[in-house]
């Protein structure tokens, strides 16, 4: 990992989901490092919470301007539609920007989704941040 | 309130009372002192501002001459009270000089002291309470009216949309069974069976990201472009041009996207087109066989201008005992007691399994296999349509 400043942005309310082990919460932080903002999300995003998710990730890429956003989902085990949408929301507006939108550390699962809604084209997508911030 | 008589010893201060006056006099709160008889033997101002009653016309006065016999009935089981524990503390009223009422917490402590008994009584004001309360409660009440408002509208909206489910159909060489269980009482799935003709059935289902009134609104929209497209012919592709168009330039900015899968069959020459976008694929089962996965080549519409795949149509020849699983992501997207998640393969599984039932079972079949993955009730809507070719 990268030492930077390192913000958190939110932390998203417990999630209404009938599978829950321990803490059933998606967490939200940004590091800068030069011109890349690098989101760091763990938890299940879905659509109890990707509204938040969506504000933070969208609030920031705004305010930095960074020329890169990276977002690390390897503590993400599961993304819904919502999520996805979320995702786009952040590549739309990083593109307006002329920001380069990159996820890395998708499991399983959120690669599955994002594969189905035949989205995996649309981003950049790599399986460890240092390919990520090596691109 | 009439002076009750009694000698001039029973409302003589006590010394230690003397002694106190200057103390009770600053406290922010009412006191009244009473004797064993129920006299006031002392008021403190604050108890006077309170009521209204002059110092005059409290001393030397029996306590019961300014309560009502109702009222003052339940005072003395709280009297009674105090002198068996000693002490005591209830919410009631102090009566006021034109005759209303002050809403009060009082808290009473008996007193022994040279061999008689006195009662050491505190009146706190609470009247901004109780209005307080009052106007949470009136509050509250315009909420829960509000909240029934709201919640007949959404029964009457859930009926509407549940309208727009297909029921089964029964053709000649083709049936249709169908299913939808919106994860709150109005959600952003729908499916739909349109015949155009004699000789043609359109399938669609569709999901709207989300759930609730939003997906369930676009959701409606959706239903009524797609019902007018496909009764029109209008080839898939250039359906999703138009879906995603609109979704862009008409409602840009609601963060939600949909995802679909079409299918327009030819009954006759059993001869189906099939195309999807962003959607899990529909799964084509032969009795015993891993079913064929008919995959969408477009992408999720509502995002990006460029989402729809001019190669996008897929066409398949179909044969006697055929059946096509159409599906929304809440089939899919369901996890077990391991956090695990069933997944297109998973499904397939199930469908495969249930491929061996007769048409009029298989879809409960795949229902019950999905529940049983599934941990809990579902937390996404859910579609599913069945197609069995005869």
């Amino acid at each position: 990992m990268i030492n930077s400043n390192r913000k958190q942005l939110s932390v998203v309310r417990r999630r209404e989901a009938a599978f829950s082990e321990g803490e059933d919460t998606v967490q939200i932080s940004a590091r800068r490092h030069d011109k890349t903002t690098i989101f760091d999300l763990s938890g299940d995003i879905d659509f109890a919470n990707s509204p938040e998710v969506r504000q933070s990730v969208l609030r920031e890429i705004r305010e930095s301007r960074a020329s890169r956003v990276v977002v690390n989902l390897s503590q993400v085990r599961y993304i819904d539609s919502s999520g996805v949408a979320s995702l786009v929301e952040g590549l739309k507006a990083s593109r307006d920007l002329g920001s380069r939108f990159i996820l890395f550390g998708l499991s399983t699962s959120a690669r599955e989704v994002l594969q189905l809604s035949r989205l995996l084209k649309v981003f950049e997508v790599y399986d460890t941040e240092e390919q990520a911030m090596a691109s | 309130m009439s002076m009750i008589e009694g000698d001039s010893i029973d409302t003589q201060k006590p010394e230690w009372l003397s002694q106190m006056e200057t103390v009770l006099e600053v406290l922010n709160e009412g006191v009244v002192i009473t004797n064993d008889r129920d006299r006031v033997l002392f008021a403190n101002s604050r108890f006077v501002e309170m009521t209204g009653i002059p110092r005059q016309d409290l001393i030397g006065f029996d306590s019961s001459s300014f309560y009502s016999a109702q009222e003052w009935d339940f005072m003395r089981r709280q009297i009674d009270l105090s002198l068996q524990a000693g002490h005591n503390r209830y919410t009631f009223v102090a009566p006021r000089k034109d005759g209303g009422r002050l809403p009060v917490i009082i808290s009473s402590r008996r007193l022994e002291n040279s061999g008689s008994n006195f009662g050491i009584v505190t009146f706190t004001d609470i009247s901004e309470q109780v209005r307080a309360e009052e106007e949470l409660r009136s509050a509250n009440a315009q909420l829960l009216k509000r909240q029934m408002e709201i919640e007949e509208d959404l029964r009457l909206a859930a009926r509407v949309q549940n309208s727009l489910a297909p029921r089964s159909q029964v053709w000649d060489t083709m049936s249709v069974d169908a299913f939808y269980h919106p994860v709150h009482s109005i959600g952003g799935d729908f499916a739909l069976v349109n015949s155009p003709d004699r000789e043609h059935v359109s399938l669609l289902v569709c999901d709207v990201s989300g759930h609730g009134i939003g997906s369930a609104l676009v959701a409606n929209r959706i239903y009524s472009e797609t019902t007018t497209h496909l009764r029109s012919g209008m080839p898939f592709i250039e359906m999703f041009g138009a879906l995603n168009r609109f979704l862009i330039e008409d409602i840009a900015g609601s963060g939600m996207y949909v995802t679909l899968a079409a299918a327009r069959i030819d009954i006759h020459r059993r001869n189906m087109v099939f195309a999807g976008a962003g959607h899990p694929p529909a799964m084509l089962a032969r009795r015993g066989q891993i079913p064929l996965l008919l995959e969408s080549r477009c992408m999720i519409l509502g995002a990006l201008p460029d989402a729809v795949d001019v190669t996008a149509n897929l066409e398949v020849q179909l044969q006697p005992d055929d059946r096509i699983v159409l599906y929304t992501d809440g089939i899919t997207e369901v996890f077990n007691s391991r956090g695990e998640m069933l997944g297109v393969e998973g499904v397939r599984e199930i469908v495969r399994q249930a491929s061996s039932l007769p048409a009029r079972e298989m879809k409960q079949g795949i229902l019950d296999g999905v529940a049983a993955w599934r941990e809990g009730p579902p937390t996404d809507d859910v579609s599913l349509m069945l197609v069995h070719v005869r």
